[in-house]
């Protein structure tokens, strides 16, 4: 091969290393000698050596298999044997490697340990409760629930009402002021009543319809303003609050009861042995007849009044009623925190 | 059907009986809502599936989850009285991570394969494989240490 200024970059490599062919070195001196740059060139190449680097590998001591790495490959392939992971080829392999190893066996027992092993007397008790269940079904589960939290709350709600009205302000304190003063007179007025009790029932009815105002005007001095200063108007009364006033009256024979005289004694007195305001049995009960035919069992007003009766005791007494001339003529609700009154009939 | 399954692998994981009971209801009702876009040949896996993520929800809110990937035997172990093989796998399978145990849970309880939980638990074929085989090391240790000290 001739060398020319083309491709005499190879034979320049071949010379320097001293691979160069004999036959070819006359030839390229000659070349060098007809091209004196490129001698030149020759000669800048000759210069050119990297020095040599100690630089070494550090921790060559990972680099050799270690019992560790032979124990995790062992570990992969006991796990792999007793999972089932091996194909035939590979098992017969490893059960061949472990034969003749104990303390390979004794690995591979414990793994063999390891497989759990379901606890069949532990049971789902209530499966009925994994039926599938109609929409109704569902339906009722859940107004059952609102029901049972809308009773939860009404009671608890009810609860602390009842709490705070018992202990608050001016009731316990009024009745426990007058207490000292009322003893003497209110048993002097009082007791004439207790005797003719048996005999005169229109009579009691009077004085203990008189007794409920009273009994408000201890809750609190607002509601002592609403309620106007009782007159007592046969025709005005309404009878179906007899059983609200019993129990007291039963206190009232049971015993002396200094609460109960403290409290008779803000009642007009005079007003109530008024001959004029007191009721005989006969005008009691024509009174009643009367009554009982203006309405009938089932009358509108009854049924208002009834309904009336029951929203007020569930209300813990926030919702009232006046009733006029038989009617209930309008509808009051008190809250702790608005009073109002609504009236039902044109003045 | 396999609510007997499905609450044993609840209790085992949590080993609270009345969270495990909500669970599996849970999962009952869930599986009804569903019921029409589910396989008959599925609903065992669904049941699982819906269960296991129900009950993770349940660890995260109670914030119980313990990480107990490096988890080593205490050297103290030898203090507890074991009786037989059961229980000591048991007390060991108690103290594996809580992904390991679930997959081995899976596996020995079930005999579900590696996809099939890999579906349930949302891992891929390998990652189960590697929880399977720290489980099966950690158990073997632990019986290992045990039966040493027995």
């Amino acid at each position: 091969m001739m060398i020319t200024r083309d491709n005499y970059e190879p034979f320049f490599l071949d010379y320097l290393e001293g691979n160069l062919d004999e036959n070819m070195i006359d030839q390229f001196l000659d070349f060098l000698e007809l091209n004196p740059d490129l001698k030149e060139e020759l000669h800048l190449f000759e210069n050119i050596k990297l020095p040599e680097e100690q630089v070494v590998f550090a921790g060559k001591e990972h680099l050799y298999k270690s019992a560790n790495d032979e124990k995790a490959a062992f570990e992969r392939k006991a796990v792999a044997f007793i999972e089932g992971d091996l194909k035939d080829k590979e098992r017969k392999s490893f059960e061949t490697y472990i034969a003749g190893r104990p303390e390979l066996q004794t690995e591979i027992g414990l793994f063999a340990k390891t497989r759990l092993v379901a606890d069949t007397g532990i049971k789902f008790q209530n499966k009925q409760s994994l039926y599938r269940k109609p929409g109704t079904a569902i339906f009722m589960t859940w107004a059952a629930r609102a029901a049972a939290v809308i009773v939860l709350v009404w009671g608890i709600s009810s609860l602390f009402q009842t709490g705070n009205q018992q202990v608050g302000p001016g009731t316990v304190r009024e009745i426990a002021s007058v207490k000292p003063k009322t003893t003497e007179p209110a048993n002097i007025q009082i007791e004439p009543e207790k005797d003719n009790l048996k005999t005169e029932p229109a009579e009691k009815s009077v004085v203990l319809a008189e007794n409920k105002p009273t009994v408000i005007q201890e809750r609190g001095s607002r509601k002592q303003e609403q309620i106007p200063e009782p007159e007592i108007n046969y025709q005005e009364r309404d009878f179906t609050e007899m059983n609200e006033i019993t129990p007291i009256y039963a206190m009232l024979e049971a015993e002396t009861n200094v609460n109960q005289l403290a409290v008779s004694r803000s009642i007009n007195l005079d007003k109530i042995n008024d001959p004029k305001n007191i009721m005989s049995v006969e005008e009691f009960l024509a009174n009643r007849v009367k009554k009982a035919g203006d309405e009938s069992l089932l009358s509108v007003q009854r049924i208002f009044r009834t309904g009336l009766n029951v929203a007020s005791e569930i209300s813990g007494d926030r919702i009232g009623y006046s009733v006029k001339e038989g009617k209930v003529s309008s509808l009051e609700f008190d809250s702790r925190l608005m009073a109002f009154s609504i009236p039902l009939q044109k003045k | 059907m396999y609510s007997d399954n499905v609450y044993r692998f609840i209790l085992k994981n949590i080993r609270d009986e009345e969270r495990a009971r909500d669970i599996v209801q849970d999962s009952y009702e869930k599986l009804w809502r569903n019921a029409d876009n589910v396989n008959y040949e599925k609903v065992k896996s669904y049941l699982f599936t819906t269960a296991y993520h129900t009950m993770i929800d349940v660890i995260r809110k109670d914030k119980r989850q313990t990480y107990m990937e490096d988890y080593q035997v205490p050297e103290d172990v030898h203090d507890e009285q074991y009786s037989d093989l059961k229980e000591i796998l048991n007390e060991a399978v108690k103290r594996l991570p809580d992904i390991q145990r679930t997959v081995i849970l899976l596996r020995d309880y079930e005999g579900y394969s590696y996809k099939e939980i890999g579906d349930v638990t949302s891992l891929s074929e390998a990652q189960v494989k590697v929880y399977i085989f720290r489980a099966r090391v950690f158990l073997k240790n632990y019986i290992g240490k045990m039966e040493m000290v027995v």
